[in-house]
């Protein structure tokens, strides 16, 4: 028989060591997901009501209703990064050098990993 | 199979902008090569052909031979620099391609992350708010406002604007290396300080 007292969950989060960046990565898809759905349910849409209909309680609906905001909010995102970063590459000057050819770049990593693993002289 | 072979090195090394045309060069000695074999033959066919009694027919060879070596000890010296050409071209790949594993290997380390990172967050929400919007006063007639309209697509667009400048910045710390070097010069810094055991005595 299990004992669930004695399980571990799969992850665990350390919530002291999230930065903020990390806190409002979390936090953000709610902006555009509150404002979707917010004209969503001011427009009177059949899918807002319908939503909002389900027999279930008070709780469980702010949550399941969070949870389709958080939901919409990071799709709306990702398909706005896809389509950002399909258009900005397709519109941006190709690079005038490759990024291992930089010579400070090459004397900073020659003294990081040591004389022994660097490739060879920098001016090569 | 050179030909195949070429586009290869190039993919993998990354050096697209630069032509080390092995193919051409080896061609240039092949054909040299089998033009100084062609007087070598010619005066072996010769020398088999002199008996010894034949004095005068060997002085002719003689001449020869000196036009042919003078000939051959030329070629070979154009020789001798293709291969070091194509030696030092090859060296150059070679190191190369060592640089470029060690930046793919260095990308692992915990680089710090760009200083625009939280207006960059929340500029991709507003984009996405801003289209939202938008999508919301099509769809819905009774939501549709000029003023509104015009907002929610000076949003979109001041976004769109931001998130194009941050791709920009980005690509130049990227073509700098920029985050690997500050992550490496952090490193080097903390290792080169003594550490507080050491300086406590």
């Amino acid at each position: 028989m299990l004992d669930l007292s004695t399980m571990e969950a799969p992850f665990k989060m350390e919530v002291a060591k999230l930065s903020h960046l990390h806190v409002l990565k979390m936090l953000v898809p709610f902006i555009p997901g509150v404002v979707v759905a917010a004209g969503l349910a001011a427009s009177g849409s059949t899918q807002a009501h319908r939503i909002w209909s389900i027999e279930i309680g008070y709780k469980s609906k702010l949550a399941l209703v969070s949870i389709l905001v958080y939901v919409l909010g990071i799709a709306m995102i990702a398909v706005m990064e896809s389509l950002n970063s399909l258009v900005m590459r397709a519109i941006r000057r190709p690079a005038p050098g490759q990024p291992w050819e930089n010579r400070y770049w090459r004397r900073t990593a020659s003294k990081y990993v040591g004389e022994a693993l660097s490739p060879g002289p920098v001016s090569d | 199979m050179i030909e195949d072979l070429a586009p290869i090195v190039h993919y993998v090394a990354g050096l697209g902008n630069q032509n080390i045309d092995v193919e051409s060069r080896l061609k240039l000695i092949q054909d040299q090569i089998l033009q100084l074999e062609e007087p070598i033959n010619r005066l072996r066919d010769r020398v088999n052909q002199v008996s010894e009694r034949d004095v005068d027919r060997v002085k002719a060879v003689v001449a020869s031979s000196t036009e042919v070596i003078a000939k051959g000890s030329e070629t070979l010296q154009q020789l001798k620099k293709s291969q070091q050409d194509i030696h030092a071209g090859l060296r150059k790949v070679g190191m190369d391609i060592e640089w470029l594993s060690l930046h793919n290997a260095l990308a692992m380390i915990e680089a710090p992350t760009s200083p625009y990172a939280t207006l960059v967050l929340l500029m991709g929400a507003l984009q996405a708010t801003g289209i939202g919007s938008i999508w919301i006063m099509i769809q819905f007639k009774e939501m549709m406002s000029v003023t509104g309209l015009v907002f929610a697509s000076l949003v979109f667009c001041t976004s769109t604007y931001a998130l194009w400048l941050d791709f920009k910045m980005n690509g130049y710390l990227h073509n700098l290396n920029s985050f690997q070097i500050a992550a490496m010069i952090r490193e080097i810094r903390a290792a080169s300080l003594p550490s507080p055991r050491q300086s406590g005595g």
